[in-house]
């Protein structure tokens, strides 16, 4: 399904501030697969999604997607296939455009946009529809600028723009990470329903351990732009927050002996 | 006042509601200051001055809005082709579109449509009585398409760029073409205003584009300020009605003694003060909260 072959992405390549965000890294998701991925800060996650999604280039390395080379394709061309989200609300709706008219934007992803009504009226009924199974009373608000919603209404919204027509890929990136812990909830329940109702193949980054161990079929450790390991089956079943925090602090052990010999 | 300066005041704030109809599109929709209007709406005059002298005014108008769609999408490749910053961008095209303009007047600077038949004196005495009239569903039947134009899904796309740029990308949206079809468009209503303008003052002067943009943007201003944005029917109705009021605007003030050649410092300085108004208040606020 995905397919990441050795992915390298370097910044500043050639400079003093040369920096290998991504060292080599392989991965492969089978279809269906929910996978998590934990590590601390600069351990390379959203580096890695932006690769996938087309935002960074890589400096070396290839990513394909059933079978299609992607390594080279642009950011718009992949998100054919490709759903995203991020850390920020403000940052997956257009907050001038109304509920419904985001929507429709999303609802012709993939396709060629024409200069067909881009909220038909059977679109309308669509779109209340599934607003309402969000049970956050979106639906009556349809013609309400996106601006207007809360961080979590807007989060519920984008995670709607990202599923209404299935993607191949899901690409979530610490998507609850800004929200109130209730909120969070919620939205983490959400994206459990729909990815399994679609059986969308997701790659979901979080800082929350807990959610990483309790969500999805496997679980990628990255440090420090690679893979440490990818737990799944009964070794993840296994895997307590505990272990993982103690897989933790031994990796900053190494990290800190690192910086003091001055390497 | 006279009912000839009211009907001629009107007439003119209906022409340059068709250049507010443009710069909507590219100030409000992609958040782009475009400079290229200055050069695009006399490209409008010129070619739409020229057509008429050759007896075609109606084609003169429909070119002149081809003629602007070129300017606009010459910036729009600027700008995303070769990443030229949008201000810079727009101000190369107006100036190579000065040398442009003159090439399609024939070299000369300035043409007049005196005794020609335009687009204005074809409707004379037909049903349609009074230029006032006829300019008045140019710009409803303009301001309508363009409220459809921007519901459709292109139309949404083109919003959603200048809204949050990041998640059309991922929306699998060109951005790039976006800018381009949108400038195209802004510029397509500038050229055909000035087309517009030419045929109704019986005139085309190579000089006459000269602060269009501060010209489209007080209106605009002046529509949000005092008709309020709404929803986009309301907010275009409110920038056509915004461009009606500064031209009466102007008139009054000519009228009260204002020198003719005062009035581009007049825009400017208009333009600045509706800019800085929300600025002040967010200063004044804060220091009332620290007083408080």
């Amino acid at each position: 399904m995905l397919e990441v072959r050795e992915a390298t992405v370097v910044f500043n390549g050639g400079t003093v501030n040369e920096k290998t965000a991504l060292d080599h890294v392989s991965l492969t998701l089978e279809a269906g697969d929910f996978a998590t991925v934990i590590g601390s800060n600069g351990a390379g996650k959203s580096t890695l999604l932006s690769a996938i999604a087309g935002s960074l280039p890589l400096t070396s390395g290839q990513i394909t997607l059933q079978g299609q080379d992607m390594t080279r394709m642009k950011e718009h061309r992949r998100s054919h296939a490709i759903g995203r989200l991020f850390q920020d609300p403000l940052k997956g709706t257009a907050p001038s455009m109304t509920i419904e008219e985001n929507l429709g934007l999303a609802y012709s992803r993939g396709k060629r946009r024409s200069l067909q009504l881009g909220v038909s009226r059977k679109d309308e009924r669509f779109f209340y529809d599934l607003l309402k199974s969000l049970n956050l009373g979106l639906e009556e608000r349809m013609k309400t600028p996106a601006g207007h919603l809360s961080g979590g209404q807007r989060q519920a919204l984008t995670l709607l723009m990202a599923t209404v027509v299935t993607p191949k890929l899901l690409l979530l990136d610490e998507h609850t990470a800004a929200l109130d812990p209730r909120t969070a909830r919620a939205i983490m329940d959400l994206t459990q329903r729909i990815i399994e109702r679609d059986q969308i193949t997701t790659l979901m980054i979080t800082h929350n351990i807990e959610n990483a161990l309790a969500y999805g079929n496997k679980t990628i450790v990255m440090n420090e732009g690679r893979i440490l390991h990818i737990y799944s089956g009964e070794e993840r079943r296994r895997l307590s927050v505990k272990d993982v925090m103690a897989l933790y602090e031994s990796e900053h052990a190494v990290l800190s002996d690192r910086t003091i010999l001055g390497r | 006042m006279s009912l000839d300066t009211v009907l001629s005041t009107l007439q003119l704030g209906l022409v340059y509601s068709v250049l507010g109809l443009g710069l909507f599109l590219s100030f409000r929709i992609l958040n782009t200051p475009d400079l290229t209007v200055d050069g695009s709406f006399v490209t409008g005059m010129a070619i739409s001055a020229v057509l008429t002298l050759a007896g075609h005014p109606i084609l003169g108008l429909a070119a002149a809005f081809a003629g602007g769609l070129g300017a606009g999408s010459v910036t729009g490749l600027l700008h995303t082709r070769l990443k030229i910053q949008p201000i810079l961008a727009g101000i190369l095209t107006m100036t190579a579109l000065y040398s442009v303009n003159l090439r399609i007047m024939g070299g000369k600077p300035n043409l007049s449509l005196y005794k020609k038949e335009t687009l204005f004196s074809l409707f004379q005495g037909k049903a349609v009585q009074t230029p006032t009239l006829l300019l008045f569903l140019i710009v409803v039947l303009l301001a309508a398409l363009l409220t459809l134009f921007l519901k459709t899904q292109l139309g949404l796309s083109l919003r959603a760029t200048g809204d949050n740029e990041e998640m059309v990308r991922a929306s699998s949206i060109n951005t790039d073409s976006m800018k381009i079809l949108g400038l195209a468009l802004a510029n397509g209503f500038v050229a055909l205003s000035g087309g517009l303008l030419a045929q109704q003052q019986q005139f085309a002067d190579n000089n006459g584009g000269l602060g269009m943009l501060v010209l489209g943007l007080a209106s605009i201003i002046i529509g949000e300020t005092l008709f309020g944005k709404g929803g986009l029917a309301h907010h275009l109705s409110s920038v056509c009605a915004g461009t009606i009021v500064y031209r009466f605007v102007l008139t009054f003030a000519l009228s009260l003694g204002l020198a003719a050649s005062d009035l581009k410092l007049f825009s400017s300085a208009l333009v600045v003060l509706a800019l800085a108004v929300p600025q002040m208040q967010g200063r004044l606020k804060r220091r009332r909260k620290r007083h408080a």
